[in-house]
């Protein structure tokens, strides 16, 4: 191959030495990826839950990490249907549904190991769809794949946010953050996404205390969600509220 | 394609693992300290939004460390590496398209010696990534790894999983377009200046 034109390897030589990491990514990465290495694994098997095991999953989660949201909605709105968790995650930008959503075949999937709090089977669930109001009858039949596999990723990002809360009230934000980029990464159609965003929100400004733009962007989107309160408790931010009777 | 950059080895200068560690773990360290800043420079030019990259750089490194056991002594560390990077940043690249990804602060400002050569690498490196946006993704990926990550094109044929020709032949096109392409801009600015 003969050599590239010599203008375009200067104008690549010259934009590299712009594309210098930010200051201090180096570290942050690092501690990041330690905090990974560092994790104890969780356990790699679990026996297969019910529907109704997974639902009070997510409560437990939501309630650990401080999800009592629902007591503050207004008694005018039911609780069920338009106001779960689930629900305040579709507010989101549209997912694909696990059946459309298939693991992307360029993308490398990690196997089983000992440090990996999520197994293989696990990573390739699809996202799980509690639907509270509606108990699964009996003999409901099994969801492809197997609802163990569903039901371990769910008890798997269940353990993982709430460590991760745990992280934030122990004062560890970056161990916090460390969690919550796993729990990214680490599942294929997470469900517990909108607590996981709350946690990086708080864990955000509590590493920066002017690095607010997550917890900002957090609250806008979820303006009476209790877990919004929290993270503007714990950034420090001002609620519309207080703002409003402040004027 | 030989020669070394200096962001292609890059050791992070003070990062030093905080415990002593089993020899996996240090490997997955060991590899990020020398090849964060090369990852840094690739992802960036694959197309991921600035603002994203230091996310992508650190899930390039997580798959590394999920992945470690399946790394066997056929590629350099540096190749199976890219190839992460490379699969990792088509899937960010697919979720910023979806809308799926979680809002992120604007990349602070990187800190330079002097402002003229701030100025002069920053307005370098935008024009290369215009340059880069006009390449159908393919050819992209095959001109990055060539020219940004210095890889040769058995190295780029393995880690994109494309015969050696379909490399010569993307990375031939690709040179063509982004030569004729970077005349264009030339011009275009000669013509500008020359009216002002």
């Amino acid at each position: 191959m003969e050599p590239l034109d010599p203008e375009l390897r200067q104008l690549i030589d010259d934009g590299l030495t712009a594309a210098a990491p930010e200051r201090g990514a180096e570290s942050r990465g690092l501690e990041s990826l330690l905090a990974h290495i560092d994790t104890p694994p969780l356990t790699p098997t679990v026996p297969a839950a019910p529907i109704l095991g997974k639902l009070a999953l997510v409560i437990a989660t939501v309630v650990v990490t401080g999800g009592t949201w629902i007591a503050n909605r207004p008694a005018s709105v039911p609780v069920v249907g338009a106001d779960t968790p689930a629900a305040i995650e579709r507010q989101d930008p549209p997912k694909a549904k696990p059946s459309a959503h298939p693991p992307t075949p360029s993308t490398p999937v990690p196997p089983q190991q000992p440090t990996n709090p999520v197994t293989p089977a696990a990573e390739k669930a699809p996202r799980p769809r509690p639907e509270p109001h509606r108990p699964a009858p009996a003999t409901r039949k099994a969801d492809p794949p197997a609802p163990s596999t569903t039901a371990d990723a769910l008890r798997a990002e269940a353990d993982l946010i709430a460590r991760a809360e745990s992280a934030l009230n122990r004062d560890k934000p970056k161990e916090a953050l460390a969690l919550c980029d796993f729990h990214r990464t680490g599942f294929d159609a997470p469900q517990l996404t909108t607590e996981r965003k709350a946690i990086a929100a708080s864990a955000a400004c509590m590493v920066k205390q002017t690095d607010t733009e997550l917890a900002t962007a957090f609250v806008r989107a979820h303006p009476r969600s209790a877990l919004a309160t929290k993270v503007r408790q714990r950034c420090g931010l001002v609620s519309d509220d207080e703002t409003s009777q402040g004027q | 394609m030989t020669e070394t950059k200096p962001w292609v080895h890059s050791p992070v200068v003070g990062a030093q693992p905080r415990q002593r560690r089993d020899p996996e773990s240090a490997w997955v360290v060991d590899a990020y300290q020398t090849h964060f800043r090369s990852t840094w420079a690739l992802v960036g030019r694959l197309g991921v939004p600035p603002s994203h990259i230091e996310d992508v750089v650190q899930e390039v490194f997580l798959v590394l460390h999920r992945r470690r056991a399946d790394f066997r002594n056929e590629s350099s560390v540096q190749t199976w590496l890219h190839g992460i990077a490379l699969r990792v940043a088509r899937r960010h690249r697919t979720r910023v398209r979806r809308g799926q990804t979680d809002p992120l602060p604007a990349e602070a400002p990187a800190k330079t010696p002097s402002i003229e050569s701030a100025v002069h690498g920053r307005a370098s490196l935008a024009r290369l990534d215009a340059l880069l946006s006009e390449l159908p993704q393919e050819q992209r990926e095959v001109f990055v790894l060539a020219e940004v990550a210095q890889l040769r094109a058995p190295e780029i044929a393995q880690v994109m999983g494309t015969k050696l020709n379909t490399v010569y032949s993307r990375l031939r096109l690709a040179r063509s377009r982004m030569k004729a392409s970077l005349d264009a801009l030339q011009k275009a600015e000669g013509g500008t200046h020359g009216a002002a």
